[in-house]
């Protein structure tokens, strides 16, 4: 089982994956946002000696254990699906939204909890 | 070996106790039999009347979870269709089409209320449920989920069937 630690570094590859990724491709920065969030809830799982190795198991572990990031996490997740399964154009959010309403929304209200239930609040993804 | 007559005269149910020495033999319309201990039996009995049981409240749990979707619906007049399928086999989706081209952000929050109730109505499912929304606007967006062929419409709103 992947270390707190593993996790974080993971998540914070994926925000810096993300900024690296041009505003062009809106969908392959969503994806990498929904990465970013999963690892944020693999790092709070393994304080609590726990790991999904799924989709299933961790949509299962957070509408069970930390309902109220449901709200924050499965729009990223719905957004990642679009933009890997909808072809041609199917995945029509701006950069603008992704960056507004995927980071700056979804993502930084996981973020805040993940930090806050590591303890790690003064380490948080800086990006 | 004792079993019971072939042919019963009685007209009151048939008794069989789990402790009873003697076996039973069952027979079905092929006339295909099977020759159990009556402990075997009384256990297969009360297994299948569980397993029907189970069943039944199991229907019964899907119902009320796709009535649950049909009426959150039916209250959003941005909610156009909502289809189920069993993409893969496996997870049971419902997929939410939304009118327009775009993500209608307004009802992620909504969507994620209800699919906490959906999946909790579920959770007994060994399966994952997902509920998701696709801008009706967008192209092909159904089939790149679902068979349309496979799933099936339990909520289209007035006018768009």
């Amino acid at each position: 089982m992947p270390s707190q630690a593993k996790h974080k570094e993971t998540a914070d590859r994926f925000l810096r994956l993300y900024e690296a990724i041009p505003e062009e491709f809106p969908e392959g920065r969503a994806i990498a946002l929904f990465y970013c969030a999963l690892h944020l809830i693999e790092m709070v799982a393994a304080t609590e000696n726990r790991h999904c190795r799924n989709h299933f198991l961790r949509g299962r572990y957070i509408r069970s254990e930390h309902r109220h990031i449901w709200k924050f996490y499965r729009p990223l997740q719905e957004a990642s699906e679009h933009a890997r399964y909808l072809a041609g154009g199917g995945f029509t959010m701006t950069a603008e939204q992704v960056e507004s309403v995927l980071r700056r929304k979804y993502l930084a209200a996981i973020e805040q909890w993940a930090m806050s239930r590591a303890g790690e609040s003064d380490s948080s993804p800086s990006h | 070996m004792a079993v019971e007559p072939k042919e019963s005269t009685g007209k009151g149910p048939l008794r069989i106790r789990f402790d009873d020495a003697r076996k039973v033999l069952v027979e079905d319309h092929n006339e295909d039999r099977i020759l159990i201990s009556s402990e075997d039996a009384v256990r297969s009995c009360f297994t299948q009347s569980m397993r029907s049981r189970i069943d039944a409240e199991l229907q019964e749990a899907l119902l009320e979870a796709f009535k649950r979707v049909v009426a959150w619906s039916a209250a959003r007049p941005q909610v156009q269709r909502v289809l189920v399928s069993r993409p893969d086999g496996d997870r049971m989706l419902f997929l939410i089409v939304v009118a327009g081209r775009t993500h209608d952000f307004s009802l992620d929050d909504e969507i994620s209320d209800l699919s906490l109730d959906v999946a909790s109505r579920l959770n007994w499912m060994p399966s994952p449920v997902t509920v998701m929304t696709v801008p009706a606007g967008v192209p092909d967006a159904l089939d790149s989920y679902i068979d349309l062929d496979d799933a099936f419409e339990i909520y289209a709103k007035p006018g768009q069937a």
